[in-house]
């Protein structure tokens, strides 16, 4: 397991990732970000510890959009 | 006072509501979405918890869906103005309040093409035909209300819905009178924007509105900071921001919250037998009332939400209005934002006075307000012999 930055377009969508990635048993936080995804300006993302492949299932199966999901620290 | 004006905004709110207004003022007014501080993710994960609760008790597909807004017409506005385009039609209902009339005549001044289906009173078949028959191969959407709230009568929403998943046609319901009332489904009614009273059946404070978008809203009518992607110089795509630029009502929003938990722990369906109770109550006593004319029939379960309009003959409605407020009645008379109606009944001259009780009316409330009624009533003919 590796310690990840999800990266949403919307707090909506930031707190939903956090609350599917601690109902499968993961540890979640929310955090702010400057670097959103690509994009210029503000946004929210969620920190957590897990397997890249088990979260791009679990935002997929709540149906939860992301702009990208980074190594925490790249 | 005894209040019986609830179909314009529940005149009482619980106190749970009251309690959870008050403790966002005090404990949790930071802006939500707009920053990375505990207050503001706080504020953001209490808003997150309504939607929840929002998108639950009315069948939604998710709470990214739900949008809060200032009031129902907003939501009906946000709706109307943000899918339709020149040369697109809309069909509506004849019993229409001026929430969507008004943004409906505005449309058709710019190309839009607006039907209006006759509803047919007592005969829901013959109103989803009515329907079927305004559709046009232009038309993009249907627009309906829930409940009139002038004859508080419900209409077919589950059939005209079948109809317009049928026609690939997008189905927009007013609930402003229902909401909190009678149970609502989005996904089995087959409902795609859901427009909602919440100070109204769900007891939160004035100011709020709800707006469940299931289909995309190509144009948003407001547009600004949505605390995300803030160089950019467009909207963003996702929802609910995409609805929600500015900063949100945040302690309504929790009173909305609040006020579903309500609903919830009463139950609706027992919410709604204890207004229409009332209502028919009342609907009985005004009918042994000497002078007075209603104009449906006795408030059926299922067919009827707890609104029922009358006059006394000789009394404009506008006048037997205040003649019950100096008796500390609160009830509303004349036209109800929604002259459709009132041409159908053949009220347009003066309107009819409602009464509308919600679930905190007892008894007690009817039998002051009958017996005040039977006073104005026997007054006027006495002043009249003389």
């Amino acid at each position: 397991m590796k310690r990840y930055f999800i990266i949403t377009g919307t707090i909506t969508y930031a707190i939903k990732c956090r609350d599917a990635l601690r109902q499968n048993g993961y540890k979640a936080e929310l955090k702010r970000t400057m670097n959103s995804g690509g994009n210029v300006g503000c946004g929210y993302g969620v920190v957590t510890v897990s397997y890249l492949d088990e979260i791009k299932n679990i935002m997929s199966n709540y149906g939860i959009r992301y702009l990208q999901i980074k190594r925490e620290g790249e | 006072m005894v209040y019986l004006d609830n179909a314009a905004t529940t005149g009482k709110k619980p106190m749970s509501v009251i309690k959870a207004v008050n403790s966002t003022l005090l404990e949790l007014s930071a802006n939500p979405g707009r920053g990375g501080h505990k207050s503001s993710v706080r504020a953001s994960e209490a808003i997150y918890g309504v939607r929840q609760k929002v998108a639950k008790l009315f069948g939604a597909s998710g709470e990214d869906r739900v949008v809060f807004t200032p009031s129902c017409t907003a939501s009906i506005n946000i709706v109307l103005k943000g899918i339709l385009d020149r040369g697109d039609g809309i069909v509506i209902s004849s019993l229409e309040h001026n929430s969507v009339t008004r943004p409906c005549e505005t449309l058709r001044k710019s190309g839009v093409e607006v039907s209006v289906a006759e509803v047919i009173f007592g005969d829901n078949d013959a109103t989803v035909r009515s329907f079927e028959r305004a559709i046009k191969s232009n038309t993009k959407a249907v627009l309906c209300t829930h409940a009139s709230n002038v004859t508080g009568e419900i209409m077919p929403i589950a059939k005209i819905g079948a109809l317009c998943k049928q026609k690939g046609i997008l189905f927009i319901v007013d609930a402003a009178q229902t909401a909190g009332v009678i149970p609502i489904d989005m996904q089995g009614m087959g409902i795609d924007f859901l427009c909602i009273a919440p100070h109204k059946g769900l007891y939160a404070p004035m100011g709020t509105g709800i707006l469940i978008a299931e289909k995309e809203i190509t144009h948003p009518l407001i547009e600004g900071g949505t605390g995300v992607n803030s160089a950019v110089a467009v909207q963003p795509l996702e929802y609910p921001e995409r609805l929600e630029s500015g900063t949100v009502n945040l302690p309504g929003i929790i009173g909305i919250g609040a006020g579903v938990d309500f609903v919830n722990s009463k139950g609706i369906e027992n919410i709604y037998k204890a207004e229409l109770d009332i209502s028919r109550y009342i609907y009985n006593g005004i009918l042994k009332t000497s002078g007075c004319v209603l104009y449906t029939p006795i408030p059926e379960y299922g067919k009827f939400v707890p609104v029922v309009s009358f006059n006394i003959r000789g009394i404009s409605a506008s006048d037997t209005s205040e003649l019950l407020d100096k008796a500390d009645i609160a009830v509303r008379g004349g036209l109800h934002c929604a002259p459709f109606a009132h041409k159908r009944l053949g009220t347009i001259e003066g309107g009819t006075v409602r009464v509308s009780p919600a679930i905190f009316n007892t008894k007690r409330d009817a039998d002051i307000f009958l017996f005040a009624l039977k006073r104005i009533s026997f007054n006027y003919k006495n002043s009249k012999k003389h």
